[in-house]
């Protein structure tokens, strides 16, 4: 391959529609005869509805008002996608009384327009039996439970003595955290058009995994998979809460089914806060036992997060501190909290962003305890291996994004003492934190197919909720192929297409991207074999291995002629395209041989008036080694997502509950907060050169979760160094800085 | 739903004294709450069919602003920023540039929240309403008008018509600065206008000084403009404003602040906006 696209940073492919408006989202699909759905969501936090009173019914417009009293009962099939908690049992919708968190769906109103949908649903009188909900971690009532194994996630990882260790380590930190819950509020809110033609169902949805929306609609309506098609082109916006296949898409084919014509059911802002996943509340300890001169000696983490109490929610909270820095004792443990809430879900950075926030800051605590330069002490704890497998990194370059990224961002400047830096009466803090992020990569399989005129169409059932898929998959594609992008037509987002992973876990470009490489390369051998059983080619009659590709053309290997192009091998046999689907799995053997993740090293500078307790970040940088870098533009754009998403993390998004009934006090983006523009500093990114011929063909490793998790703990340490107060709560408020 | 769009001052009264009317300024706070079902008016009165409620005159006793003349065209207005700054930039504060296409005084005030943006800053400006109903027109001082979270001192069929905001004294000048966790588009913890009148010594012979958010309703803080008068607005003056402030101080704790944080902050906003007033009052 002659990398021509690869590297260069593109604009968008996808861009000009963007701005346009020609791009069109789920909830833009509308059909012919179209209806309106509307969920009623329950309004208390636990219990069992005791009447529906149909008088809405009567309303103007209305068509259907479903509820357990009437909907039908759906098969629910078993059906476990590769997102989907492997212990616990989905929500059914509509199936019973019972109410489990608030927010539940409890009915669904349909008619001829949303007003009319909209006002019935708010005419309609539901009782309720309600009972006290628990949905704080911290209530006396919450019992923490181990998680069910699942094979999925290594908890309660053990190595050396790390109790005893702790007791004898010549200094130590023992701390405790809290991370609120968060909600991923897109700006898109889940929507989606349902439309049954017989048997057979069309969903425009908004969703990050169209192939899994397919198989869980199928199982959920007791259906064949090919019966079900999924579209869903562009995203905007997801964070992962449109990884899962959440009720409301159930409800919106269940009521296009029972009114007989197309329905679409968009949620509200409101809806968003209820059942559609959030990033879980956590509980943390972190100790740290440390020889004078900074060598660890002792990692005890003990986390603990939020689940529901219908399904176990994992995500990899203590998985980082395994096998981040060198230490010969270390103990990992994981536990959950059920509560009367709907499951938590994958958020941008699940599991490491508050995993390592308390990582981060206990390493930073230790570092003003010993005095050593926080930098410094990462550098003297760098493992060689991954010590908790055994086995070397398929590439590490955390020490050289500390360094170019120390560089950059001036930390020299920085005087060591909290408090000690100012800028009239505001005090400035300086603060910096590993992050980490695994480099995983799921079974992708995508269609590559040559046209007569010699451009390609690509196809893949992947997804672009704003990392630049489009754009970075016509790259790839071009460069395989030797052509220029702009002979190059991918398309995503439907589940006719060979099937993709979720687009999550920052492996879309490794999965799928690699499936398209491998899809070009057995289109090109397809093409050899047209071309040599030509008679009139002058591939006539020869070997894959005396001809090679360049630029497009098919030549004699060493030979002085062009060859011949795409468009003539295809033309010469008639013009008929032609196509490869491919699927593309990692070797197995490279994850027993390797320890495979991006790092990535984060500076932040903020600034605390002590008058009225308020930080704010004033500059921040991301050095990440992340394998290649596809398009520098791009990526950097996705990293700046990802540390806003830091920001945002560490000093405002809060879901915050009403402990009487659990209903999310602040569900609507005036109360949310969410970072605005003038919240955000000058960011700036670097990326390491790192080459890593191990991880996958393309050496890529993704970005996307990387990018937000360092955040929060810089953030939190330069606060620290900033004020002298140490925050172990996030976010952190002005409540927690007055008096500073 | 019914709306109307009367042209008249009466016309709008009668329609009001009816049964669920409500008044229809730029929306911005009421279609929200249609939305939202927080309110289901019958009928919507648009008072900007009314000429009076949509211009701003000036004449020697100061200025007459229309009670739905929206943000924007305050900020328009060629002389009403350069007499009161504190005043025009405390209705800038509200919402975006859209918003701010469509927000009116007169919403922001009967919308009947303690933390609205431009309430201190009219009441520190000495702003008075004038309010038409089926009885005839009135005025009250815009301190007065709103009880508490929701509920005004407006009866059945009344509207604003109009605030009068009187001439900038000769050495006068305002100010209003709120807090916000985030750096724009939020709702204040707390707000603080200001406004300060100066002799030609330096001394400030009158004050007011008005709190936002920090109670059921906007505050008029008379200590706290009893701090300032007869001083030269110096660190004493303003610790004992910054007390002043403290003292009047009756928040509540919610999701956005806790009572001894918006205490604590209350004081040191009020410190900085009326070093602000002042410095305004001495440039002119
Ligand atoms: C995105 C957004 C951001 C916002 N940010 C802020 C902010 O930063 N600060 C802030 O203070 N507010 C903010 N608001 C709230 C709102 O914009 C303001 O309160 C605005 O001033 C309301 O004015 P309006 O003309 O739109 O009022 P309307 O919505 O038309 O009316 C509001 C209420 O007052 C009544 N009313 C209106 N005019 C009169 C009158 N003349 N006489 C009697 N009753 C009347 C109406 O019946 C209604 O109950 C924001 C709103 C939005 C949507």
């Amino acid at each position: 391959m002659n990398p021509q696209a690869i590297g260069k940073p593109l604009t968008r492919i996808d861009g000009r529609a963007k701005v346009t408006g020609a791009a069109r989202y789920a909830a833009e699909f509308n059909q012919p005869n179209q209806a309106y759905a509307v969920i009623v969501s329950s309004t208390i936090g636990l219990g069992r509805i005791t009447g529906i009173d149909p008088a809405a019914e009567h309303l103007p417009g209305v068509l259907a008002i479903i509820s357990h009293l009437n909907a039908p009962r759906l098969p629910y099939n078993p059906h476990k996608g590769g997102i989907d908690p492997s212990y616990g049992e989905r929500l059914h919708v509509l199936q019973d009384d019972q109410v489990r968190f608030y927010g539940q769906p409890v009915a669904l109103v349909v008619a001829d327009t949303l007003v009319r949908a909209e006002r019935a649903a708010a005419a309609l009188r539901i009782t309720y039996d309600a009972q006290h909900p628990i949905v704080g971690p911290r209530d006396k009532q919450a019992k923490p439970i181990a998680p069910e194994a699942d094979g999925r996630l290594e908890a309660d990882n053990v190595r050396g003595d790390p109790e005893a260790a702790l007791a004898s380590a010549a200094v130590a930190v023992d701390i405790t955290s809290d991370i609120a819950r968060q909600n991923h509020h897109p700006m898109e809110p889940h929507a989606t058009i349902a439309a049954w033609d017989g048997d057979r169902l069309t969903l425009w949805s908004k969703s990050q995994f169209v192939a899994n929306e397919q198989e869980e609609i199928a199982a959920v309506f007791g259906m064949a998979p090919e019966n079900v098609q999924v579209i869903c082109p562009f995203v905007g916006g997801a964070f992962g809460t449109s990884l899962r296949t959440w009720p409301h898409v159930t409800l919106a084919a269940l009521a296009a089914r029972q009114v007989g014509r197309p329905v679409k059911l968009a949620l509200t802002r409101r809806q968003m806060s209820f059942t559609t996943g959030h990033r879980p509340r956590t509980l943390q300890r972190m100790a740290l036992g440390a020889t004078r001169d900074g060598r660890l000696t002792s990692i005890i983490h003990e986390g603990t997060g939020e689940t529901s109490r219908y399904e176990q929610f994992i995500e990899s909270l203590t998985s980082g501190t395994d096998f981040m820095y060198s230490c010969p004792n270390v103990r990992t443990r994981y536990r959950l909290v059920p509560l009367d809430t709907g499951t938590p879900t994958y958020m941008r950075g699940p599991g490491e962003a508050s995993g390592m926030y308390a990582l981060e800051t206990a390493l930073d605590e230790l570092a003003y305890k010993l005095g050593i330069d926080p930098i410094e002490l990462r550098r003297r704890n760098e493992p060689r291996i991954d010590e908790s497998t055994n086995r070397p990194f398929s590439s590490r370059s955390l020490m050289a994004c500390y360094d170019i990224g120390a560089e950059r961002f001036g930390w020299a400047k920085r005087t060591p003492e909290p408090q000690s830096m100012r800028d009239g009466r505001l005090l400035i803090g300086m603060g910096t934190a590993t992050a980490t992020y695994p480099a995983m990569q799921f079974p992708a399989s995508a269609r590559a197919r040559l046209l007569a005129d010699g451009t390609a169409e690509i196809e893949s059932a992947a997804s672009d909720m704003g990392p630049g898929t489009y754009t970075s998959m016509t790259q790839v594609a071009a460069d395989t192929l030797g052509i220029p992008v702009g002979r190059v037509r991918f398309s995503l987002g439907n589940s006719d297409f060979p099937p993709a992973p979720p687009h999550g876990g920052s492996q879309t470009m490794a999965a799928v991207g690699s499936a398209i490489r491998a899809a070009c390369l057995a289109v090109q051998d397809l093409l050899v074999e047209r071309a040599a059983a030509n008679p009139r080619s002058p591939a006539h009659n020869m070997g894959k291995e005396a001809l090679e590709w360049v630029d497009g053309h098919l030549r004699r290997k060493g030979g002085a002629a062009s060859g011949q192009s795409y468009a003539e091998i295809v033309g010469a046999a008639g013009g008929v395209p032609v196509e490869a689907t491919v699927s593309v799995a990692r070797d197995p053997e490279i994850d027993n041989k390797y320890s495979m993740h991006a790092f990535g090293a984060v500076f932040v500078e903020v600034s605390v008036d002590p008058d009225v307790g308020i930080a704010r970040v004033r500059r921040a940088l991301g050095a990440y080694g992340a394998g290649r870098i596809v398009n520098p533009r791009l990526a950097r754009s996705q990293c700046l997502g990802g540390m806003i998403g830091g920001i945002g993390m560490a000093l405002m998004e809060h879901t915050s509950l009403d402990a009487r009934d659990g209903r999310p006090v602040n569900a609507h983006m005036a109360e949310y907060l969410l970072p605005v523009n003038l919240d955000i500093p000058d960011l700036d990114v670097l990326f390491v050169d790192e080459v890593d011929p191990h991880v996958n063909p393309l050496g890529v490793k993704g970005l996307g979760e990387v990018s937000l998790v360092g955040m929060a703990p810089a953030i939190a340490n330069a606060v620290f160094h900033a004020t002298g107060r140490r925050i172990h709560e996030l976010p952190i408020r002005i409540e927690h800085l007055l008096g500073v | 739903m019914r709306y109307e769009k009367p042209t008249t001052v009466e016309a709008a009264t009668a329609l009001l004294a009816g049964q669920g009317a409500r008044v229809l300024a730029g929306g911005t706070d009421l279609l929200v709450q249609m939305r939202s079902r927080v309110l289901s008016p019958d009928v919507l009165v648009d008072i900007k069919g009314i000429d009076a409620t949509r211009k701003i005159t000036k004449d020697a006793s100061g200025y007459t602003i229309g009670a739905a003349v929206t943000g924007a065209e305050l900020k328009e207005h060629p002389t009403l920023s350069k007499d009161w700054p504190g005043l025009v930039e405390a209705a800038n504060l509200i919402g975006s540039t859209q918003v701010q296409g469509r927000c009116s005084l007169g919403g922001n005030l009967c919308n009947g929240s303690p933390a609205a943006d431009s309430v201190p800053g009219m009441i520190a400006a000495g702003a008075v309403a004038t309010i038409a109903g089926p009885k005839g027109t009135r005025t009250l001082p815009v301190e007065d008008i709103m009880l508490a979270p929701r509920k005004l001192a407006l009866t059945a069929g009344e509207f604003i018509v109009s605030f009068k905001i009187p001439a900038r004294p000769a050495h006068g000048g305002d100010a209003y600065l709120r807090f916000i966790p985030r750096t724009e588009m939020d709702i204040a913890v707390v707000g603080c206008g200001v406004a300060l009148a100066l002799d030609a010594g330096g001394t400030c012979t009158a004050a007011r000084v008005s709190l936002g958010a920090v109670a059921a309703r906007p505050l008029l803080v008379e200590d706290g403009a009893k701090a300032l008068i007869g001083t030269k607005v110096d660190d004493a003056a303003l610790a004992k404003l910054e007390a002043a402030v403290r003292a009047a101080c009756k928040p509540i704790d919610d999701k956005r602040g806790t009572v001894e944080f918006r205490i604590d902050v209350a004081g040191t906003l009020a410190k900085r906006t009326a070093k602000i007033a002042l410095e305004r009052a001495r440039k002119v």
